[in-house]
């Protein structure tokens, strides 16, 4: 693993105990310059992981709490009028960072969440006419609790596919927890943990990212993948090309941070759950949980070498 | 559970108006209760497809089936076979609609129709039907074009449409196949006798049989002639001679059926060369004007002059004659001539009196028949509907009382007088007359044209007479078309009333008729009985014909391009393997006994770590075989050398693993 990624990664486990797999995932997720969707139930340490990525990159980064009264305004901001200057001054919101934390995004209603979309996928915010450029590199992490939780608002398909990946972090293991109900609250020590990587650093790391070697095997492979999932019977919509590309960004950021110049079959596998579990569906799933279970059935089914 | 195939709304129609039309050619054939069947089966797929009823239960579509087949047998008892062995496919046919749950099950629906569309020309082969069979397969393709279709409510026009292109680009492909295809004789003869009765002459006759012919307008044959057909009270065309007499009926003496060879004659006459369409009659001889002097092979000419074919005519049949009329000059043996002067040991007393009382006066037999002629003349009337003769003496109550008759009447009683007063003599059965078609040439003779006449032997110049006293009753008969002649008479075509009533005779349908009889002349010559002139063209083409020449010119290239087709579709596989996976697939096939190879959805790296721990002895093989392997596929600009090592590494795998594995698991323990 290389070097300062691998210390990113120690760094982070400081706060969120026994779950270097998730941290990997994220920090994929930010290198392939996605959004990261975090589902779990509450408390399970999604905003700590949220809030370390932010400190740990070194990007200025805003924390905004979802809650189902919130107006759009209340993340992109707003015009006031200015009564020395008699003309309207825009007041940027909270959106305008280059890291936003948004907690609890489910919380909110659609229209509300729809506000996020435009500064999602074009990195920019247009109010009453003007489109402001959002700072760069602009990435979102939300958070969100499960469907079956009282007083959640389903994202919508269109919204969950412009988050990169999906992951969810589920409980630590004996070890992890034994450690942090020894420690003490871990989010105390949030506002300690040192920029690893500059913002310079990250920009090398994603240039580097994306020229990692795909080769034609690499796409037989995903191509299979993306053909079998269109054609199974048990998914009521197989992955998009935008999925598909998604899906191998991660894979060459997976494949850096594991220290290779090329992906190999088992990237893919490690990020299909991650990234299209959200924008898959199961063809029996009305509620809408995603096909995780199905995910995994699609990897056995389908050759990696034929 | 899949849900039931379910047929589209037009599906459904095709297949209703495909039925229908397949089933229509058999209306006469087959008995009245199978459409009753039609009736029931169809309902109830259309309360099925309503989603009314439910599919009969098994017990109620055995119940059916075998109700038919009993029905069918009862059938065999008093129909033909044929008749019985299409009832039999068409019932299955109409059966098959109460089980159609699966698309297979429509398919195969679809298909017996087209065998049936077949099965229609085996009794009907004119021009309406060859259309009305292209309709049936237009129909019936786009019925198989509906099944595959998807779409629930697409137009039901759309699959007509398709079905009409894709007959008229077969068209020329069908035109091709019947230019070169070999008219191969059939491999069995099935006895086509249907049940269905010939009009027209038989090997007996009673003097009014004659008559009851003129009821039809059945076309009996048609005959074109190469050059200008014979004057129209010449147009007599021979059908069979009768030369025994029982008192009621004339027969064909038992010599002749034996088949008593040809006997030496010579006619001076003039030649007509022509070519005859013959319709079936059930019987073995053929029609041919006058005299036939040259005949085709297959045909023999007996010693009463009748032309016998070797087999029963069950089919229309094409021949080319040459004929001659006039005097014919034999030399009668003392047999022959005492078999024409065969009568009944008594009866009609009146009449023997009087033609030996002819005879004493008229020493020249000439001069007898002169007589006789002028007899006829003084005053008999021709007419249809004689009265009956059933006295004892039939011919001395026609000649002496009633004095009305027809052809056959006057024929068989002058015969009666010649042989009385012993002058050889012999009815002769056939036709008389034939309409010209302008269009194409070629004389139309129907049933209702039937004649008899008679030939007596003249002593004095060794030759047979013709001797027609219907010309001196009626010469408007030898004149005028038959049907004009008899029009007023209400027996005349009873069995054919549109045509009786002029119907058909008016000038503008006339020409109709002319124009189709045309066609149809044309159809039998050029199209049914095609296989004579593709000899022709073939042998222009391949020179010495032979059937075998002509399956192996069709089948060996045939067979060529279905056999690369078939090895196409066989051998096909997905993209091309590179060596390295051909590489692991040997490993795998070493591993199979054993449980061990690649899984689906297993990685390289996954199965050799998965192999390290099954053989480890080998761990380090199988994990630098990994490393090859990931860097040759995935990584840029793989060492070359590298996929010799894999090649290596795996032979050697393959080699320990043998041993390994046949070592009975002693290994794998470890």
């Amino acid at each position: 693993m290389r070097e300062p990624i691998e210390s990113a990664i120690t760094e982070v486990s400081k706060v969120l105990y026994g779950k270097q797999e998730q941290i990997k995932l994220a920090l994929t997720c930010i290198f392939s310059q996605g959004h990261l969707l975090i589902e779990d139930l509450p408390g399970m340490g999604k905003t700590t992981l949220a809030h370390a990525l932010a400190k740990i990159l070194g990007l200025d980064y805003q924390r905004l709490q979802f809650t189902s009264d919130m107006l759009p305004a209340d993340i992109l901001g707003v015009s006031i009028f200015e009564p020395t200057s008699a003309t309207f001054q825009f007041h940027p919101g909270p959106v305008f960072t280059q890291l936003l934390l948004a907690d609890e995004v489910n919380r909110t209603t659609p229209k509300t969440q729809s506000a996020l979309l435009e500064a999602m996928e074009e990195s920019r915010v247009s109010i009453d006419g003007q489109t402001y450029p959002l700072p760069q590199p602009f990435f979102v992490i939300a958070t969100q609790n499960p469907v079956t939780q009282q007083g959640t608002f389903p994202l919508p398909e269109s919204q969950l596919d412009r988050f990169l990946m999906r992951i969810e972090l589920g409980y630590p293991d004996d070890k992890a927890e034994r450690e942090l109900l020894k420690g003490g609250d871990p989010r105390d020590r949030l506002k300690d943990l040192p920029a690893v990587i500059s913002d310079a650093e990250l920009k090398r790391i994603t240039a580097a990212c994306a020229a990692v070697n795909v080769s034609d095997s690499i796409l037989d492979y995903l191509q299979r993948l993306i053909a079998h999932s269109r054609q199974a019977p048990e998914f009521s919509f197989g992955i998009s090309p935008r999925g598909a590309l998604a899906l191998l960004s991660a894979s060459r950021s997976w494949a850096y941070i594991e220290g290779r110049d090329y992906v190999i079959p088992e990237d893919l596998q490690q990020l299909l759950g991650p990234v299209t579990g959200h924008r898959l569906r199961a063809a029996e799933d009305i509620g809408g949980f995603g096909a995780n279970a199905l995910i995994q059935q699609m990897l056995s089914q389908v050759d990696v070498v034929a | 559970m899949k849900p039931l195939f379910q047929l589209t709304r037009s599906s459904m129609i095709w297949l209703l108006v495909s039925i229908l039309l397949v089933t229509i050619p058999f209306i006469s054939i087959l008995p009245g209760w199978l459409y009753l069947l039609a009736f029931l089966t169809v309902g109830w797929r259309l309360m099925v497809h309503s989603g009314r009823w439910n599919f009969p239960h098994w017990s109620v579509r055995f119940g059916l089936l075998l109700l038919v087949l009993l029905g069918l047998l009862f059938e065999l008892r008093s129909g033909s076979v044929m008749a019985v062995t299409v009832g039999l496919l068409v019932s299955a046919f109409l059966l098959k609609l109460t089980e159609m749950y699966r698309r297979r099950d429509a398919l195969v629906v679809i298909f017996v129709a087209f065998l049936l569309t077949v099965c229609s020309f085996l009794f009907h082969q004119s021009i309406p039907m060859a259309l009305y069979a292209l309709l049936c397969l237009i129909v019936v393709t786009a019925c198989l074009n509906t099944v595959y279709r998807s779409q629930q409510n697409s137009d039901v026009w759309r699959p007509l449409k398709h079905s009409v292109t894709l007959y008229m680009q077969a068209l020329p492909m069908m035109l091709v196949l019947f230019l070169i295809f070999p008219r191969i004789g059939p491999l069995w003869q099935v006895d086509m006798n249907t049940g269905q009765s010939f009009t027209g002459l038989s090997d007996s006759m009673s003097p009014g049989d004659v008559s009851r012919l003129t009821r039809s307008a059945e076309i009996a044959f048609r005959a074109r002639f190469d050059g200008l057909p014979p004057p129209e009270n010449q147009r007599y065309w021979r059908g069979l001679t009768y030369d025994r007499f029982d008192g009621r009926r004339w027969t064909r003496s038992e010599l002749k059926k034996a088949g008593a060879t040809d006997s030496e004659l010579s006619v001076s006459g003039q030649k007509y060369s022509y070519q005859v369409v013959m319709e079936a009659t059930g019987q073995p001889w053929r029609y041919g004007l006058d005299i036939p002097m040259d005949y085709p092979t297959n045909v023999r000419r007996i010693s009463d002059l009748t032309l016998v074919g070797k087999e029963p005519l069950m089919q229309r049949a094409q021949y080319q004659l040459v004929s001659q009329q006039g005097p014919i000059k034999e030399a009668l043996s003392a047999d022959r001539y005492s078999e024409y002067l065969q009568l009944p040991q008594q009866g009609n007393e009146k009449t023997r009196q009087l033609a030996l009382k002819w005879h004493s006066e008229n020493a020249v037999t000439k001069d007898f028949s002169k007589q006789l002629l002028e007899f006829f003349a003084s005053d008999f009337r021709y007419t249809l509907e004689p009265p009956l003769l059933l006295s004892a003496d039939p011919i001395d109550q026609l000649l002496f009382e009633s004095k009305r008759g027809f052809c056959g009447h006057f024929a068989s009683a002058a015969v009666f007088m010649f042989r009385a007063a012993g002058i050889p003599a012999r009815v002769v059965g056939g036709y008389l007359g034939g309409e010209m078609n302008p269009l194409d040439g070629a004389l139309t003779v129907r049933q209702y044209e039937a004649h008899a006449w008679l030939e007596y032997w003249d002593r004095q110049d060794l030759s047979w007479h013709r001797l027609d006293p219907t010309s001196v009753v009626a010469p408007l008969r030898l004149e005028q078309p038959a049907e004009q002649l008899f029009r007023s008479e209400s027996a005349f075509l009873a069995d054919a009333l549109m045509m009786r009533n002029g119907f058909l005779s008016g000038t503008l349908l006339k020409q109709l008729r002319l124009r189709y009889e045309a066609m149809n002349y044309g159809w039998h010559r050029w199209v049914l009985n095609f296989h004579q002139q593709q000899s022709g063209i073939l042998q222009q083409l391949l020179g010495d014909i032979s059937v075998l020449k002509i399956l192996l010119l069709v089948l060996v290239p045939g067979g060529l391009v279905l056999s690369w087709v078939a090895a196409s579709l066989l051998f096909r596989r997905g993209p091309r393997k590179n060596s390295l996976l051909k590489a692991l697939e040997r490993l795998d096939k070493q591993l199979k006994p054993a449980g061990l190879e690649r899984k689906r959805g297993e990685t390289v790296n996954q199965f050799a770590t998965r192999l390290a721990v099954s053989f480890p002895p080998l761990t380090v093989e199988f994990l630098d075989l990994a490393r090859c392997y990931e860097q040759i596929s995935y990584a840029e600009n793989a060492d070359p050398d590298l996929t010799q090592r894999f090649m290596e590494i795996i032979g050697r795998c393959i080699k320990v693993n043998l041993s390994s594995v046949s070592s009975g698991g002693a290994d794998l323990s470890k």
